[in-house]
């Protein structure tokens, strides 16, 4: 892992680069003093630091197509930022680069209920979209834990999602439409308030591609209704293995829950110190299941789900009786980053999904790699949908801990892709997982993927030296090697 | 047009190869029961993926299935309904739309699924195949063997290419195995039929519904005669709202009676059980009530400009049609040469949206742009994308976007 190195070329020119930034932009919108920039020198991936050449907070979209055509033609790269929530350091700067904050971007510019959609800049909050909507019964389905402060472009960039999006979807679910600036400085705009694009789908490809095919300018967003009912049940398990178990089984009878997520025990603890709301401190493992729809509904299914539970050995099971209190069964997973956070002077968050039946096998996995590297870990799962948030505790002022937590992490992740599952689920690449993508992808593979960048910006400025472990030059990669009807080694097997 | 069947991967990369450093032009198609949709293409050869089959994997309790991209859509769907499970998306089978254009029997395949991008009247409850394809292998136009995603739930490792591929009509690559998303079914389904005046008055009824915490699974206005099409019967009336609604019984049975307390007094709602209600969904996602009709159109607008984008075009020439996806999807039957002109001018100001030529005869589809046109900078954009994955255009030229003159 580690931020590219920069160019000392552009580096030279940074004087000319702000003077020219400032010629395109009012004064206070271009940042240039080390003590304005702090802020913005990291995303939630703290132990990667970096201060870029500058850092631009335009108002409207004429600034941004003009920051992002004058860097073009000054081959200037660019960093998009949101809210710099990012855990895979998708928004880190680099020091040869600018900073984007949309950060002024914070207007919701229409809320149409006919057509049930939000439109909205970039910069606000995903919450913040619910928030003004839920006066009428409306919310924004998608609800990462950071969703207080994370950005609506920074989830499409992302393609993020949350506790709920075992049945709502995640980001690229509930999106109907964005406006882009592409590094030419072209405005485009794809979907709308209607559903699907009647050409290429090039939202779905831009939701999820961390920052690196456009700077995301406008957002129209679904949104839904709230549930008339909605009941969370916290159930205790003594083994961690049948809890994995559990969840297998509730989907294998049929049933998809709003939200079903589980936590270890040292997540337990941590959670409880921190919220105290009564969660099973002795359990190895705990399950929080949410059900949503009319009440009937959600009573039957309560129903099954408690049987299903008891049947594969949960000890404790909890019922919300109230709103107060399935808020409160939820404040401890929500809190569980800080809670971590109190326990430990740092932590790493990794991101692999594994197949569901794959859960009590990697539970093993991880704390035998946990003996092995004499770290702890805590487990916070989405694991309905079998998306895992392993925390590695360690302690960066130890000289070798950030190492060696980082390579705890790569085995995991390592470990993920071995059972048939993935690097990351809902965090992105970035730089953290930028050199494991070989794990997932061959050489084709990401050459392949890499072709997509350069239809978008064939110069490599938007965002470089993320996602990507080797960048390849566009002419490169462009290029056809066959010959007379023949692919070089076509005699070797391909799997 | 030599007919070529690849049921390996390794005869379906040659091919490729072959045709790329011939330079000739492929036709991909899976069975060709869409072969009606999009511009005709031009081509020396073509690829049929109809021997391309079989079921990799299926594994209910994990929600997956991985089938290779020739499969019959039919086979698939009866053995996910045999573990009580579907394609949520509900793809039309569009067969009987074409089934006269096209005398050779068919049978839609995945593949062709996928490549269309179809999805029935839930795709505005549960999505469209995009939704549903979890990863993919497959051969780009550059004869090269590439994959992407993966087979479980929760994916953002690298570019989504999956929904690339989900309505690329088989202009980017060919797709070898599949995998898909798959869901518990409902265990009952439910209509409720309102009369209504008019088609306004059924669309305000629907919006009402999806505004609601009813979580319906369709929600379609029709006018008369359509309902005298599908046998319903209207009691006079000049419409009707149709909801669909899903789920376990007793949460089917309070969703019912939470329909009957939102509508206004005056309003009558009948009921149509399991049987009559899969039957008059088919029905509906697969445009049965215009099949006869020789052009077809398919709209996605914002579902609130629905009755009045359909009202708009009816004022300037005779058409049938419905509406689907509560008011966002207008199906439009009608005879006019001129229809596509008033199709794009009506719905520029009505909404905005994209209009699709779902069925024509094969010069209509030459001669007018079969899917919406594109601004200028999008277009150009589409055409890089295109050109990254097939950069010497031989995989359905001209199927999408008019082939470039040579
Ligand atoms: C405590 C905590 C909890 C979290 N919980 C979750 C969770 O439950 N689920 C989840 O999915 N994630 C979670 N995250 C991760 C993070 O919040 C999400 O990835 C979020 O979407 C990032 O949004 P942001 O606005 O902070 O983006 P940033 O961090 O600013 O940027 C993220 C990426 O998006 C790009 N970007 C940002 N804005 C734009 C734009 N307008 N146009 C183009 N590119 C842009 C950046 O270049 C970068 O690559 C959590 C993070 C923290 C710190």
């Amino acid at each position: 892992m580690g931020v590219p190195s920069p160019d000392s070329e552009i580096l030279s020119r940074r004087d000319d680069i702000i003077a020219g930034l400032k010629s395109l932009l009012p004064d206070e919108c271009v940042l240039d003093s080390l003590t304005s920039m702090r802020a913005y020198d990291a995303d939630g991936l703290s132990s990667y630091r970096q201060t870029p050449l500058a850092v631009v907070l335009p108002t409207n979209v004429a600034q941004i197509a003009s920051v992002m055509r004058w860097c073009k033609h000054n081959e200037v790269k660019i960093v998009p930022r949101g809210a710099g929530t990012s855990l895979s350091g998708g928004a880190t700067p680099l020091a040869d680069g600018i900073l984007l904050s949309l950060g002024k971007f914070n207007k919701i510019l229409d809320i149409d209920y006919e057509n049930r959609c939000v439109v909205t800049q970039p910069g606000v909050t995903n919450l913040g979209i619910t928030h003004a909507v839920e006066d009428a019964g409306f919310y924004y389905a998608p609800d990462p834990s950071s969703q207080i402060a994370c950005s609506i472009g920074g989830n499409i960039a992302e393609n993020s999602g949350g506790v709920h999006c075992l049945k709502y979807g995640l980001t690229t679910n509930n999106v109907l439409g964005v406006e882009i600036v592409t590094m030419e400085g072209e405005g485009i705009r794809i979907g709308g308030r209607h559903l699907d694009s009647g050409s290429l789908d090039l939202l779905g490809v831009l939701t999820g591609s961390e920052g690196l095919l456009g700077v995301v300018t406008e957002v129209t967003v679904r949104i839904l209704r709230k549930p008339s009912t909605q009941r969370a049940m916290l159930v205790g398990f003594e083994s961690a293995l049948d809890a994995g178990k559990a969840v297998s089984d509730v989907i294998s009878a049929g049933i998809i829950p709003a939200g079903m997520e589980m936590m270890d025990n040292p997540a337990i603890t941590a959670a409880e110190d921190f919220v105290n709301v009564g969660y099973p401190r002795e359990a190895a493992a705990l399950l929080i299941v949410e059900l949503d729809g009319p009440s009937v509904e959600v009573d039957a299914l309560l129903e099954a789900v408690e049987r299903i539970m008891r049947k594969a050995g949960a000890n404790s099971v909890r019922l919300s009786h109230s709103e107060q209190e399935r808020i409160d069964f939820w404040s401890g997973r929500k809190a569980a980053f800080p809670a971590v956070g109190r326990i430990s002077p740092d932590y790493l968050c990794m991101d692999g999904t594994i197949p569901r039946k794959a859960l009590p096998e990697m539970l093993v996995k991880i704390s035998s790699l946990s003996q092995q590297y004499g770290l702890r870990v805590a487990n916070v799962f989405h694991a309905g949908d079998g998306n895992l948030h392993p925390l590695i505790l360690f302690d960066a002022n130890i000289e070798g801990d950030l190492e060696r937590a980082e390579a705890f992490g790569a085995d995991i992740l390592r470990h993920c892709v071995a059972l048939g599952g993935v690097l990351t689920g809902e965090h992105g690449v970035g730089i953290e997982k930028r050199d494991l993508m070989g794990e997932m992808f061959n050489e084709t593979d990401l050459k392949q993927q890499q072709r997509l960048k350069c239809a978008f910006d064939p110069q490599h400025l938007l965002n470089p030296g993320k996602v990507f472990p080797q960048l390849h030059r566009c002419a490169e990669l462009g290029r056809l090697h066959v010959h007379h009807g023949k692919l070089p080694h076509s005699d070797l097997p391909r799997f | 047009m030599k007919l070529l069947y690849p049921d390996t991967l390794e005869s379906l990369q040659n091919m490729v190869a072959e045709a790329l450093a011939e330079e000739t032009a492929l036709k991909i198609e899976g069975c060709g029961t869409l072969d009606g949709v999009g511009r005709p293409v031009n081509a020396q050869k073509c690829i049929s993926m109809k021997n391309y089959t079989g079921i990799i994997d299926y594994d209910p309790a994990e929600l997956v299935l991985v089938v290779r991209a020739g499969t019959r859509l039919r086979e698939v769907e009866e053995l996910l309904a045999s573990e009580n499970q579907f394609l949520a998306f509900e793809p039309p089978h569009f067969k009987s739309l074409y089934e006269d254009a096209n005398a050779q029997p068919t049978n839609q395949t995945i593949g062709g699924v996928i490549g269309a991008g179809l999805a029935g009247s839930r795709r505005i409850s549960a999505g469209s195949a995009r939704d549903y394809l979890l990863g993919f292998t497959a051969i780009s136009g550059r004869a090269e063997l590439f994959k992407s995603g993966s087979r479980v739930m929760k994916n953002v490792t690298g570019y989504d290419l999956s929904k690339l591929m989900t309505g690329s009509f088989g202009t980017l690559a060919i797709m070898d195995e599949i995998t898909l998303k798959v869901l518990p079914a409902p265990e009952v389904a439910y209509s409720c039929i309102v009369p209504t005046s008019d088609m306004f008055a059924a669309q305000k009824i629907v919006g009402q519904i999806f505004a609601s915490p009813v979580e319906a699974s369709g929600g379609v206005v029709v006018p008369v005669e359509i309902a005298k099409a599908l046998s319903l019967d209207i009691g006079g009336q000049g419409a009707a709202a149709i909801i669909r609604i899903e789920g376990i019984e007793i949460s089917v049975l309070d969703r019912i009676n939470q329909i009957r307390e939102l509508l206004p007094k005056t309003k009558e709602c009948y009921l149509l059980e399991n049987q009559e209600t899969t039957e008059l969904w088919r029905a509906l996602c697969n445009g049965k009530p215009l099949s006869e009709s020789d052009q077809i159109w398919q709209i996605s607008t914002p579902p609130a400009s629905g009755p009045f984008l359909f009202k708009a075009i009816s004022d300037r020439t005779y058409i049938s049609g419905f509406l689907d996806w509560a008011g966002g999807l207008v199906w439009i039957a009608g005879k006019s040469e001129n229809l596509h002109n008033i199709i794009r001018t009506e719905l520029a100001s009505h909404g905005g949206g994209h209009a699709t030529l779902l069925k024509a005869d094969i010069n209509l589809r030459q001669h007018i742009s079969v899917f919406q046109p594109l601004p200028s900078a999008l277009h150009a954009l589409e055409v890089r994308v295109r050109d990254a994955f097939d950069p010497r255009h031989i995989l359905n030229p001209n199927r999408t976007i008019p082939a470039i003159a040579p």
